[in-house]
């Protein structure tokens, strides 16, 4: 198991204690995070959160609240598994539930949990955005107590997907009473370094590093509209200083026919974003012209400067290069 | 003792009666508010995209496009983009006072579609907002619309 962190320093003051139906929530630590830092693609994945409890106030009627950051495609309100022990409980594992979508975070109001925690914290440190937070309370409602100190281990299990996958997962604790309110005493944040789904289907799909191009959203078909960014500050190339930069790309459909857009013109020149990091977005299936009843099985393209003779493409291992690949494809 | 029960079941009166006064003035039977009808027909243009909760409104040119509700109650698309429905055809609202959802028929179409309606006043002038994933169902895009004319 991986020991992400550990905090030494008393933090202010998350706490909870659950003890024969009774929670002693004030002050919240999130003292490590324990995992293995890979899963095979398809099992089950295993987090043990080990939280630190010191309440300094008594209060009624109050849950744990723990979040998790994942990417959408292990469709976590499916596929995992929240239990905890608290080290005042005899040992005995509890359940927690996802939190309705209709109950906004008390600090919080107007938003759902995941909505909240997503404006307040994104995706963490993750380069994309197809993850969610999906944020979970313990069946059991109970009341605080004051200077009752206890540990909690929360255990996660998530079956992940069969993709390949890097990201940084996030952790979240905090408590009803609370819900995201102003002071950190009450809840904390932890991610995990690059995890890692092996061994699964098709392209890895790297939320953890930056590329030198990205291709969004993750899941596409003709119809969607999607976004291509060179982001030139990942690594030197051909193209730095070049202030014009183009998208030269073509379409495989399942049909067979190949569709190509070799041109630069305002039609494929991308918009400078910040730094050397430049995009366009578009509806392929009008970018391309593509029929009706055509579908995309994907996508190759790479950059170029404005006469075309500097470009940037992928380099393979032998040394020779070739476009990006993207396939077009929904998630199952 | 008494006396000053007395003084405070009078304040408590005075209290009842103002409160009553006030109530009387609420249902003043002069004052009728009815709910108006909510009257899309026109020209709509797209202010503002989101594609899964990120704002790319200005990632590509959006401007062109234009739905015409009809007062025939058939639609028209000008400059496609995409959309919960693709060709023209009918629509309504599912009540015409407090609608939920809007009813789209394409022409030549066996079923309608039934999307989610919102109708807010943002400065003072009607928005429509409408939520649909015309390629993968991960992707949600939502368009905001205004009135043209």
């Amino acid at each position: 198991m991986k020991q992400l962190y550990k905090i030494k320093r008393k933090a202010g003051a998350g706490i909870l204690i659950l003890m024969a139906g009774i929670f002693l929530f004030s002050c919240v630590n999130l003292i490590e995070i324990l995992y293995n830092p890979t899963v095979k693609a398809g099992e089950v994945a295993t987090f043990t959160m080990k939280l630190r409890m010191e309440p300094h106030e008594n209060h009624p009627n109050i849950r744990l609240v723990i979040a998790i950051l994942v990417p959408k495609s292990w469709d976590a309100a499916k596929n995992a598994k929240l239990t905890y022990i608290n080290s005042l409980d005899n040992g005995i594992s509890k359940n927690m539930s996802l939190i309705p979508a209709n109950v906004p975070p008390k600090n919080q109001p107007g938003l759902s949990w995941s909505e909240a925690l997503r404006q307040k914290y994104g995706f963490g440190a993750n380069v994309l955005d197809d993850m969610e937070w999906v944020a979970y309370w313990s069946d059991e409602v109970g009341e605080t107590v004051n200077n009752l100190f206890f540990d909690v281990d929360v255990r996660v299990d998530i079956k992940v997907s069969k993709e390949n996958i890097r990201a940084k997962l996030g952790f979240f604790v905090n408590h009803s009473e609370d819900g995201l309110g102003n002071s950190v005493d009450h809840y904390k944040i932890g991610y995990t370094d690059c995890f890692e789904v092996v061994d699964g289907e098709g392209p890895l799909f790297d939320f953890c590093e930056a590329h030198i191009n990205l291709f969004t959203p993750s899941y596409v078909t003709k119809d969607d509209i999607v976004t291509v960014k060179f982001q030139g500050d990942v690594e030197p190339t051909v193209l730095d200083g070049v202030r014009d930069i183009y998208l030269n790309a073509k379409v495989y459909t399942h049909s067979g026919q190949v569709y190509t857009v070799d041109e630069r013109s305002a039609k494929t020149k991308m918009q400078l974003e910040q730094g050397k990091t430049f995009s366009l977005t578009f509806w392929p299936g009008d970018y391309f012209n593509i029929p009706a009843d055509e579908e995309i099985e994907h996508i190759e393209y790479y950059f170029t400067n404005a006469d075309g003779t500097l470009s940037v493409k992928e380099t393979n291992d032998d040394g020779s290069t070739s476009g990006f690949e993207m396939p077009f494809m929904c998630r199952e | 003792m008494k006396p000053i029960c007395c003084i405070k079941y009078g304040l408590v009166c005075l209290s009842l009666l103002i409160g009553l006064g006030a109530c009387d003035k609420f249902n003043d039977p002069s004052v009728e508010f009815t709910e108006v009808p909510k009257n899309i027909t026109g020209t709509w243009k797209i202010i503002q995209v989101t594609r899964n909760g990120t704002d790319v409104t200005g990632l590509m040119d959006f401007s062109r496009f234009r739905i015409h509700f009809k007062e025939d109650n058939t639609y028209a698309i000008d400059n496609y983009l995409p959309f919960l429905v693709k060709k023209d055809g009918s629509w309504h609202l599912d009540d015409p006072l407090y609608p939920f959802n809007i009813v789209f028929k394409e022409d030549a179409a066996d079923e309608s579609l039934v999307y989610g309606f919102y109708y807010p006043v943002v400065d003072g002038h009607r928005q429509i907002s409408l939520s649909f994933k015309p390629g993968c169902a991960n992707n949600i895009y939502t368009y905001i619309f205004a009135k043209e004319s």
